[in-house]
């Protein structure tokens, strides 16, 4: 895997210079995770700028397009540097090696990545760019041509500089998504809660959460552009949130979602005027848009009399409500202490994580709404896809119950 | 409630919720026998049909990229996860990747032997097949894989 982990360096090191560029304030673990992620994030644009300019995937297009970039954008190379640490750090990066030990044991073995993700990567990456004529023509359902494609160009840029398709090696993209936002996420709890250890702490609480569960499935970006996004713009990041936002909306649908979603949570934080800034997210969301009404790539939940459906399923809610009730969103245990907490701290929730708070309940309206929408069985939707939706905005949500429980320091100083 | 006790009670729940939140499988799996556990996660999304991963894997070692490989098979068109014809042409077609993967069988079971035009190579699991101007070049006990005949 030393070609994949060598590829993701290099692209972490592209995106610190430009984590640099849209977030001044950035330093230390902060700037690397954006780094991180920014940098995936990068590499992903990078191949679909590529084949939209009809230059084939080569291992040299590739690094003359990212390096060059950087290059420009680079004022001058100063590493981040790590300072503070704290024992429950090491707790965080025992569990994240585990992790690493899962992500990478075998050629990914979800269906999804079999079937979709991975298939339609390895169909580009045969192709050395994005086969429309295979999105098109693809045989058997299960494909959703019409996805957008970080995911799979991520896919494409270790295979690039492998020189082929490794399934095992591609796991190694949910540890880089879950460093990313962990580490993005212990800085800005220490910077808010003034304490090194408060930060560790927070980071290693949200590990399970941004690790996720689904190896080679679009789950773990989307919890990591998408929380990282939410929790940059509350802090002011408004640059480099609303890139992250883009990012979100470069990988899955639900990412489109985040960016009305987090519109509405800054309108109602009366931050109206920061809606305008989250301009980034529309030019990097909007390509793949278009590209995909060019090609004639079908929205499956866009099919048929959408009216209609939603109309069926509003006459009876109850089966909507009730195929609710009987999913499983996750652990019990984890909302039922998240509910006790949030009882305990809801003044302040309310009164200063409005932006929060409202962006996260728009995106769960537009997951219902999608319900509402769907073609396929109500019931069997919900069962299969709830426990992904609600952990896209878990992290968010926990971050800000976390850090309103744990003492703020800056207030006792 | 005074400040210390808040403040101890703020402790408690984030520490609730951290151990709530906590994946032990994270750590257990550095005491798991890995080539086993390795084993079972990569037969895992072909359980349902035994012997096809094989099969398939079988009939990427004897195609090349851009070759078109028809799948044939008795079993019936059903979802995606119940081990029928979508269940192994979805999983065939990411194992020949590089190849342009053809069905045999449309809606309802319906044959489609027009896609053998576009076919240069015929896998049948478990079936035995002649196809005109195809030729038998590997057999497993799991099926057989015919290349249009030169």
């Amino acid at each position: 895997m030393i070609a994949e982990v060598a590829a993701l360096l290099l692209a972490a090191a592209a995106g610190v210079v430009l984590a640099r560029r849209l977030d001044r304030a950035a330093a230390g673990t902060l700037l690397i995770g954006e780094g991180i992620l920014f940098g995936i994030g990068f590499a992903a644009v990078v191949l679909l700028a590529l084949s939209i300019a009809g230059v084939p995937w080569t291992r040299t297009a590739v690094l003359v397009a990212m390096i060059g970039t950087a290059a420009v954008l680079a004022r001058r190379f100063a590493p981040p540097s790590l300072r503070a640490f704290s024992p429950i750090d090491v707790v965080t990066l025992v569990l994240l090696a585990g992790y690493t030990r899962f992500a990478t044991m075998a050629p990914l073995w979800e269906f999804d990545y079999i079937g979709d993700f991975g298939l339609k990567g390895r169909a580009f990456f045969e192709a050395r760019a994005i086969d429309w004529h295979f999105l098109q023509t693809v045989f058997v359902g299960g494909v959703h041509p019409d996805y957008p494609p970080l995911l799979l160009l991520a896919f494409d840029f270790l295979a690039i500089s492998r020189g082929a398709w490794d399934d095992a090696a591609q796991g190694l993209l949910n540890v880089a998504f879950a460093l990313g936002l962990l580490l993005v996420v212990r800085h800005l709890a220490a910077e808010e809660t003034g304490s090194t250890h408060a930060g560790a702490f927070v980071a290693a609480a949200l590990l399970p959460l941004a690790a996720s569960p689904w190896i080679g499935l679009a789950e773990a970006p989307l919890v990591a552009f998408g929380t990282a996004a939410l929790l940059l713009l509350r802090r002011g990041s408004v640059a480099a949130g609303a890139v992250m936002l883009g990012l979100a909306a470069l990988t899955k649908n639900e990412g489109l979602a985040l960016i009305v979603a987090a519109a509405v949570g800054l309108a109602a934080a009366k931050r109206a005027r920061d809606v305008a800034r989250l301009w980034p997210a529309a030019a990097i969301a909007l390509p793949w848009l278009v590209l995909r009404a060019v090609h004639h790539l079908h929205t499956d939940l866009a099919e048929g009399s959408v009216g209609t459906r939603i109309a069926g399923h509003l006459r009876d809610p109850k089966l909507l409500f009730d195929a609710l009730a009987a999913s499983r969103p996750g652990r019990p245990f984890f909302w039922m202490a998240m509910a006790v907490a949030a009882a305990i701290v809801i003044r302040p929730l309310l009164a200063r994580e409005r932006f929060v708070l409202v962006a996260v309940a728009a995106q769960l309206a537009v997951y219902i709404a999608a319900y509402l929408a769907s073609p396929y069985d109500v019931p069997w939707h919900v069962r299969w896809s709830w426990e992904r939706l609600i952990s896209h905005v878990a992290p968010a949500l926990t971050y800000v119950v976390l850090v309103k429980l744990l003492p703020d320091r800056r207030a006792a100083a | 409630m005074s400040a210390v006790s808040r403040r101890a009670l703020g402790i408690l729940l984030a520490i609730a919720i951290a151990a709530a939140a906590f994946q032990p499988f994270y750590l257990r799996i550095y005491v798991i026998d890995r080539a086993r556990f390795a084993a079972s996660l990569t037969e895992l999304p072909y359980w349902k049909l035994p012997g096809m991963r094989q099969f398939i894997l079988q009939v990427r070692a004897r195609t090349r990229d851009g070759d078109a490989v028809a799948i044939a098979s008795p079993l019936h068109r059903a979802p995606l996860w119940q081990g029928g014809y979508d269940y192994l042409f979805a999983r065939a077609r990411y194992l020949l990747g590089g190849r342009l993967v053809v069905p045999l069988v449309g809606e309802g079971d319906k044959p489609q032997p027009e896609n053998v035009r576009m076919a240069t190579h015929v896998a049948c699991f478990r079936c035995e097949l002649t196809v005109p101007g195809f030729v038998e070049i590997w057999r497993s006990r799991d099926g057989v894989l015919l290349r249009r005949a030169r």
